[in-house]
């Protein structure tokens, strides 16, 4: 004999308790995996790409503000030449040139008059 | 009257009386006393090449920060200067050994006869510097006359309204008033260099002979400068 009681279309029928609980559509497919840990290789790809724009942001203001020359201090560094095709700029130079000639012939003049102290020569 | 006479009387005879006293102690201190003018002569031959090396030194920094000179004359002028402060410096020790009056009187005269820092090498040092800078002006006046040439022949060929006639005499000038320039500076660092105190004792004048010649340069420049001027000023004006 069967355990269950014979069904009548009069008893009221209280529906099994999965039926109340909205069943998971899967879609079919297989449940979702577990979270992977994170890719560590990406972030050190990333900490090394920053580390390199900083690195370029840095040599490209030390090279901006050494005025585009490597720094040494004791080379001379080029005096800017006027434009060739231009006489009044050469002029001008030339100029500023005699000037400093003035200038230099002065010292001399005064370095020849020196005569100085007791021993003079 | 007779009191006056009597007191000049006594005063001479004591004077007279002190004569082999006074005698007797210069003989007895002159060991001393010839030891202290040798003092006296070293301090005041150590301050002297002191004054010196100051000059030299100082002279030494300018040069070694100098950018005007060229480096051949540059390296020239410092080992002149350089070996000078060296020789000083190694009388200055042994006028400090000296130990008779006569080694130090000569080491003393020696500082100025025998190095002449001021009267020559010092301002040789500033003629070589000054006779650099005549050859720059000059390559630039060449390189200004050239530029000039080629703007007045450019004219010529234009047929502009330029006063050609006039601007190819002051052309002409300015290449000539350079050539005299070049010719007054011409061998002027060389022969600086070469200059020994021995030259300076035989004749005072050897500076200024070179100091002429660069007066005689600066003339030209002047002349050639003016030149050029006015072949720019006819060039504008003609355009």
């Amino acid at each position: 004999m069967p355990d269950t009681p014979p069904e009548s279309n009069d008893t009221p029928r209280m529906p099994p308790p999965s039926a109340t609980v909205e069943p998971f559509v899967s879609g079919g497919g297989p449940p979702p995996a577990a979270p992977e840990p994170p890719k560590r290789t990406g972030k050190v790809v990333t900490i090394i790409g920053l580390l390199i724009l900083v690195a370029a942001l840095g040599a490209g203001a030390y090279y901006y503000f050494n005025n585009g020359t490597t720094s040494n201090s004791n080379t001379t560094k080029p005096t800017p030449t006027p434009s060739p095709s231009d006489p009044d700029s050469s002029l001008e130079e030339l100029d500023s040139s005699i000037s400093d000639l003035d200038t230099d012939l002065s010292s001399a003049d005064a370095t020849l008059n020196d005569k100085q102290g007791d021993l003079s020569e | 009257m007779k009191l006056k006479t009597l007191s000049r009387s006594a005063l001479a005879a004591l004077l007279f009386a002190a004569i082999p006293f006074a005698s007797a102690i210069a003989v007895t201190s002159t060991p001393a006393a010839q030891a202290q003018r040798l003092t006296n002569l070293q301090t005041r031959g150590t301050a002297e090449i002191d004054r010196r090396l100051a000059s030299l030194n100082a002279a030494l920094s300018k040069l070694n920060a100098s950018t005007k000179l060229s480096k051949s004359d540059k390296d020239a002028v410092i080992a002149q200067v350089s070996d000078e402060a060296g020789a000083l410096t190694a009388l200055r020790t042994k006028l400090a050994a000296d130990t008779d009056l006569a080694t130090a009187r000569a080491d003393v005269a020696g500082i100025v006869t025998g190095y002449r820092v001021y009267a020559l090498l010092l301002p040789k040092a500033r003629l070589i510097a000054t006779a650099d800078r005549f050859a720059l002006v000059e390559d630039q006046l060449t390189q200004l006359h050239a530029k000039l040439q080629a703007k007045v022949d450019s004219a010529k060929a234009g047929s502009q309204s330029v006063d050609l006639i006039a601007l190819q005499p002051s052309l002409d000038d300015m290449a000539a008033k350079i050539a005299s320039a070049k010719t007054a500076t011409d061998g002027l660092v060389a022969k600086l260099l070469a200059l020994q105190p021995s030259d300076y004792n035989a004749d005072h004048t050897v500076l200024t002979t070179h100091r002429q010649s660069l007066a005689a340069a600066r003339a030209d420049i002047k002349a050639a400068r003016d030149d050029a001027k006015r072949v720019i000023d006819a060039l504008k004006a003609g355009k």
